[in-house]
């Protein structure tokens, strides 16, 4: 790597941490001007600020604003980088998000989206108010090794176990890992509606799915 | 119970900050525990039990007060609190709410603008005529009929706005035109105002603020000191100037925000006999004194020492 090189995955990298999309647009470009591979210039730079970035949220440097910021510079990159990423790449996963029936809060969802996605997982999102069915169907109908659901509010928790049951009704649960979060999950509910894990943080989520992903590669 | 002259002021934030989070019963760092969601369960099942179908309760001005009363007597309250949710506001200023079902509470469906600028552009001014919001004034008066304190929540312009516009354009925009955001705060807040005196007209005894998707631990101290400062202090002082005969109750969450960016400090009051938090703030609160050391919905229990505590606003070179 030239330092040229160096240098514009270290402007990709910033241009995430210092929410900056205009030099993520740039920066973008002129990676691909001096043809450096694109998965480089995501997992290398792109990525590497919103990791640096998640550390921050972690120390309590950065808040959700900071965070869905930072978000926005790192898809202002990735437009530009993502058309020319080879077809071949090997990615970790794919994975179901979203948020379940009768809520709209959507933050904490969009965030674990977005730490997933830097961790190699493709992420398929249902959005917010999602229903049950759909989660399903889209289990069904897709490769999918992960479901994420979250909620914020108490009356909407129940979905989440009517997700697994439903996944279980159609045989499909042995088939994905479940992770569920939001402010009113704890470990004991994700265990007493059947699911694989709780994520306390939107950064701990990948580093959850990956380890379960795992130990079920690991068990087969 | 009665009320002592003597107020002793203190400073000590951190101190303070414990406390609160002592005092909310909600993990102020996470915002487990919070009133809020405990509320949307409740009312639900409460809907239920009296055979009121949903969404349509949410409303009927008869329908809210039967809920609102019943609620009071199951939490053993002193005060029957308005509204269920922190949709009714944003409603009121064009956002698109789906009222839910029988399992689920009012929730925006989809966003009204596709940027703050687009709100601003609409200037639109809160119809007390129709809607949940006049649902919301007639139960009112139908409560204070029924001989009830009652007491309203109103909700701050960051959860308001949040069921308006894209929750990250609106911190882009807070970021990047810091004044346009700042006039959209002051434009809600005016709403808010008027919102009030409607509610103080319909006998309203409690007003209580809180602005749950600004909460200290969502958008951290950088944005929570701005907020504090371009709205909120000045939108509390308006506030206590203008309804000097209604009390005026934060969210311990807001009023951390204040102290913490030096705007307000907490003075002590000394409160003798026996009272709940509600009974002392009702009591206390003429004179435009400000409370929110607890939560107003939790807060049951006597004052810890007999003592209350209210929030003096500060100008900040004065903090």
């Amino acid at each position: 790597m030239t330092p040229t090189d160096a240098s514009i995955l270290e402007d990709l990298a910033k241009s995430v941490l210092d929410m900056d999309e205009d030099l993520a647009r740039d920066s973008a470009q002129k990676a691909l001007e001096m043809k450096i591979n694109p998965r480089t210039a995501i997992s290398d730079g792109l990525c590497k600020g919103m990791e640096a970035a998640g550390v921050k949220y972690e120390e309590e440097e950065y808040f959700v604003p900071e965070l869905l910021l930072c978000s926005d510079a790192m898809y202002a990159g990735l437009d530009i980088l993502n058309p020319h990423m080879p077809r071949d790449e090997h990615r970790r996963g794919c994975g179901v998000i979203g948020v379940v029936e009768g809520d709209t809060h959507d933050i904490g969802k969009n965030l674990v989206k977005l730490f997933m996605e830097t961790h190699g997982f493709d992420m398929i999102d249902l959005g917010r108010d999602v229903p049950i069915e759909k989660f399903v169907e889209t289990v069904k109908n897709n490769d999918v090794q992960v479901v994420c659901m979250s909620t914020l509010m108490t009356t909407t928790m129940p979905g989440m176990k009517r997700v697994i049951e439903r996944l279980k009704e159609e045989g499909l649960r042995d088939k994905v890992k479940v992770l569920v979060g939001g402010a009113p999950i704890s470990h004991a509910f994700a265990a007493k509606i059947g699911a694989d894990a709780y994520c306390t943080t939107a950064t701990e989520a990948p580093v959850t799915a990956s380890t379960l992903l795992g130990e079920q590669a690991a068990a087969v | 119970m009665t009320q002592q002259s003597e107020q002793r002021p203190t400073d000590q934030a951190q101190a303070d900050q414990a406390q609160s989070a002592a005092n909310l019963g909600a993990d102020v760092a996470t915002g487990k525990g919070c009133g809020h969601q405990d509320d949307a369960t409740r009312v639900l099942r409460i809907a239920q039990r009296l055979g009121l179908p949903l969404p349509a309760a949410h409303s009927d001005a008869h329908a809210l007060c039967l809920m609102a009363a019943m609620l009071r007597c199951e939490s053993q309250a002193d005060m029957a609190f308005l509204p269920f949710c922190c949709t009714v506001e944003a409603e009121a200023l064009g956002a698109h709410i789906n009222l839910g079902t029988a399992d689920s509470g009012p929730r925006p469906a989809g966003y009204a603008y596709d940027s703050l600028a687009a709100f601003m552009d609409d200037n639109r001014l809160m119809d007390f005529s129709s809607g949940r919001i006049h649902a919301i004034l007639e139960a009112c008066h139908m409560l204070k009929n029924q001989d009830e304190m009652v007491a309203v929540e109103i909700s701050g312009p960051v959860s308001i706005l949040s069921s308006l516009v894209d929750f990250a354009a609106l911190f882009k925009c807070w970021r990047k035109d810091a004044a346009l955001t700042t006039q959209a705060f002051l434009h809600i807040g005016g709403q808010l105002e008027r919102y009030a005196r409607e509610l103080c007209t319909a006998g309203v005894d409690l007003i209580s603020f809180a602005d749950p998707a600004a909460a200290p631990h969502i958008i951290g101290p950088r944005f929570s000191s701005m907020l504090a400062t371009s709205f909120l202090a000045p939108f509390l002082k308006k506030m206590a100037a203008s309804l000097p005969d209604t009390a005026l109750h934060l969210c311990p969450h807001s009023a951390s925000s204040l102290v913490n960016a030096q705007l307000a400090v907490w003075q002590e009051i000394p409160v003798s006999g026996h009272a709940t938090y509600q009974q002392a703030s009702l009591a206390l609160a003429k004179g435009g004194r400000i409370f929110g050391k607890r939560c107003i919905k939790r807060a049951s229990p006597l004052p810890e020492h007999g003592m209350l505590h209210t929030l003096q606003l500060q100008k900040p070179q004065e903090a």
